[in-house]
C-alpha cells in the first residue's frame, strides 16, 4: 500500500510538475497561431523526455553517482566543460524565466505591477531552496501543479468541434496565413521547451537526494513513462484552448494573462483563480527545479560536496552557487526585460543546448563499467539514436530560424 | 589609423539607430503587417477582457494587469511604426494604419481607466467599439497580407 502511494505521488507530481513557464507560454502562443498542428511535436517531445530521464534516473539508480559526475569521469574534464557550459547556462536562463514567471503569476492575481514582485519572489526561491526539505519542495509544487489540470476542463467547458482539433492535430494541417519557417521555429521552440535539459538534471540528480537504489527502477519508471506523458496532454490543453478561443478571435499570445483568457471564458472566476494557482505553482516549482539544477550541475562536476539530503553548512559553496544565480536571475529580471521574452529565448537555446545534454547520458548508460546488466537495451539504443539525430537537427536549425523569422514574429 | 577608421565606422553604425529608418516598398508593407496584427492582437484581448468582466467572470486584478500589458504592447508597436519614414507610395497606407493605432491606444486607455472605476456601464458600448475597430484593423490585415 505505502509502495502504490508512492508511485501515485511520483506520477501526479510529475504530471504538475511537468509544465513550467516555457510549457505555458510556447504552448499557448503555438495554439493562437497554429491552431493543433503542432500538437505532434509536443508527442515528439514528451517520448523525448521520457526516453532519457529514464536513462538517467537508470544511470543514478545503479551506479548511485550523479549524472555529470559521470560524465567528466567518463568522457574527460574538457568533453565534460563543454557539457556543463551550454547545458548550465540554458538552465540559468530558464530559472531567471521562471522567477519571472512567479512575479507575472502574482501580478495576476493582484495587479500589482510584476517588476515590483522580483526581489520579493527571488528571495522566496532562495529561501525554499535553502530551508525546505527536497521532498517537501518536490511534492507540495508538484501537487498544487496540478491546478493546471483547469485547461482540461476548461476545454471541455468550451464544447469544441472535436472532429475539427482532431483533424488539425493528426494533420498537421497549418493555417494558410502563416510561413513555414514560422511554423519549423516554433516546432523548435515546442520541442526545446518540452525537451528541456533541467528536467534530467533535476530528475537524476533527485535521484541521489532520495537515495534511489536499483529497487527503485520501476517507480522510477512509472514516474517517467505515466507522469510525463500525462504532464504532455497537459500541455495539449493549453494549446487547446487557446486555439479553440484565442485563434478565431486573431489575438497572438504575448502575455500570461492572455494564456488565461480561455480558462476565464470557460469556467468564470472560480476557473480563472484556479488556473493563476497552477501558473504560480508550475513556475514556483520549475524555479526551485532549474535553481537547483544550476547548483547541482556546478557542484558535481567540480566534486563539491551537493544536495538538500546534507546540512547547508556541509555544502556552502553548492549553496552559494544557487544564492548567486538568483541573486543573476533578478538583476536580470530588475533591467525591465520582459520575463516572456527571457522565456522564449529559454526554449529555444534549450533546443540549441540539447545535443550536448543527451549525448553524453547515452554514452554513459552504454558503459557496462558503470551500468553493469541495467546497461541500455535495443529499445533505448534505438529511441536514444533517433533522437539524437532529432535534437541534433532542431539544435542546428534553431539560430537560423530565428534570425529567418525575426524570433517569430514574421 | 585603422583603429580610427574601425572607431568611425562602429560610431557610424551605432548612429544609424538612432536614426528613423527608410525603409523600401516591401520592408514598409511586412512591418505594417506586423503592426496591424499586433494592434488587432491587444484590441481583440481587450474587448473580450471587457466582455468576461461584464459577465462576472473576470476577475478585477487579472483585467487590469492584462490591460496595462496590451497598452503598454500597443504604445510599442505604435511608436515603432509612426517613427518610420514611408515610402511615397505608402503614404495612405501609412495615414491609415497610424490613425487606427492611435483610435486602438484611446480605445484602450479609457477601457483602462472604465474597469479602474469598476464603471460597468459603460463595458457594453467599449466593446462594440473594440470590435468595429478590431474589423477595421482585420480588413486593412487582410488587404496587406
Amino acid at each position: 500500500m505505502k509502495k502504490l502511494f508512492a508511485v501515485a505521488l511520483g506520477i501526479l507530481t510529475a504530471i504538475g510538475g511537468f509544465v513550467d513557464i516555457g510549457d505555458l507560454v510556447t504552448n499557448a502562443t503555438v495554439g493562437s497561431r497554429f491552431g493543433l498542428s503542432l500538437a505532434w511535436v509536443v508527442v515528439l517531445g514528451v517520448v523525448g523526455i521520457a526516453v532519457f530521464a529514464e536513462m538517467s534516473g537508470r544511470v543514478v539508480a545503479v551506479s548511485g553517482r550523479p549524472t555529470f559526475d559521470i560524465v567528466r569521469e567518463r568522457l574527460g574534464p574538457r568533453v565534460g566543460l563543454v557539457n556543463l557550459f551550454g547545458s548550465m547556462a540554458v538552465t540559468l536562463l530558464t530559472y531567471t524565466a521562471e522567477i519571472g514567471g512567479i512575479a507575472l503569476a502574482l501580478e495576476l492575481g493582484t495587479s500589482v505591477w510584476s517588476y515590483f514582485w522580483i526581489p520579493f519572489t527571488a528571495a522566496a526561491v532562495w529561501v525554499v531552496l535553502w530551508r525546505a526539505k527536497f521532498n517537501l519542495l518536490e511534492n507540495a509544487f508538484g501537487l498544487l501543479g496540478l491546478a493546471l489540470l483547469v485547461f482540461g476542463v476548461a476545454l471541455w467547458q468550451l464544447g469544441p468541434d472535436w472532429g475539427q482539433l482532431w483533424h488539425t492535430a493528426s494533420t498537421a494541417a497549418k493555417p494558410s496565413p502563416e510561413p513555414w519557417p514560422t511554423y519549423w521555429y516554433y516546432a523548435v521552440a515546442l520541442f526545446g521547451a518540452a525537451m528541456t535539459p533541467y528536467e534530467v538534471f533535476f530528475f537524476s540528480s533527485g535521484g541521489i537526494e532520495e537515495k534511489w537504489s536499483p529497487a527503485s527502477i520501476p517507480t522510477m519508471r512509472s514516474n517517467v513513462l505515466i507522469g510525463f506523458p500525462l504532464g504532455g496532454t497537459l500541455s495539449i490543453s493549453i494549446a487547446a484552448c487557446a486555439a479553440v478561443v484565442l485563434l478565431p478571435a486573431g489575438i497572438e499570445v504575448e502575455s500570461l494573462g492572455q494564456v488565461a483568457l480561455p480558462v476565464a471564458v470557460a469556467l468564470g472566476q472560480l476557473g480563472l483563480a484556479v488556473a493563476i494557482l497552477g501558473f504560480f505553482a508550475a513556475t514556483f516549482g520549475a524555479a526551485c527545479a532549474t535553481g537547483l539544477s544550476v547548483g547541482y550541475s556546478i557542484a558535481q562536476y567540480l566534486g563539491w560536496t551537493w544536495g538538500k539530503s546534507v546540512r547547508p553548512r556541509d555544502a556552502a559553496r553548492f549553496h552559494a552557487v544557487v544564492l548567486l544565480s538568483t541573486l543573476l536571475a533578478a538583476l536580470v529580471l530588475l533591467t525591465t526585460i520582459d520575463p516572456i521574452l527571457v522565456t522564449e529565448f529559454s526554449v529555444v537555446f534549450s533546443a540549441i543546448a540539447l545535443p550536448l545534454t543527451y549525448l553524453p547520458i547515452l554514452i554513459v548508460a552504454n558503459d557496462p563499467s558503470y551500468m553493469g546488466r541495467h546497461k541500455n537495451g535495443a529499445l533505448a539504443n534505438t529511441l536514444g539514436s533517433i533522437y539524437l539525430v532529432i535534437v541534433l537537427a532542431a539544435s542546428l536549425a534553431a539560430i537560423p530560424l530565428m534570425i529567418w523569422t525575426k524570433v517569430g514574429t514574421t | 589609423m585603422k583603429v580610427g577608421t574601425s572607431g568611425l565606422v562602429a560610431l557610424l553604425v551605432l548612429l544609424s539607430g538612432c536614426v528613423p529608418s527608410n525603409p523600401d516598398t516591401d520592408t514598409f508593407d511586412d512591418k505594417s503587417l506586423r503592426t496591424a496584427g499586433a494592434a488587432l492582437s491587444q484590441t481583440r484581448t481587450v474587448s473580450g477582457l471587457l466582455q468576461t468582466s461584464y459577465d462576472g467572470r473576470m476577475l478585477r486584478p487579472t483585467a487590469l494587469a492584462q490591460l496595462r500589458y496590451s497598452e503598454d504592447s500597443l504604445d510599442t508597436a505604435t511608436g515603432a511604426f509612426t517613427e518610420l519614414n514611408p515610402p511615397s507610395a505608402r503614404d495612405a497606407q501609412y495615414t491609415r494604419l497610424s490613425t487606427l493605432l492611435g483610435e486602438a491606444g484611446d480605445l484602450v486607455a479609457e477601457a483602462r481607466i472604465a474597469v479602474e472605476r469598476s464603471e460597468e456601464a459603460r463595458y457594453p458600448r467599449l466593446v462594440d467599439r473594440l470590435d468595429a475597430l478590431a474589423s477595421k484593423l482585420e480588413r486593412l490585415e487582410g488587404r496587406l497580407r
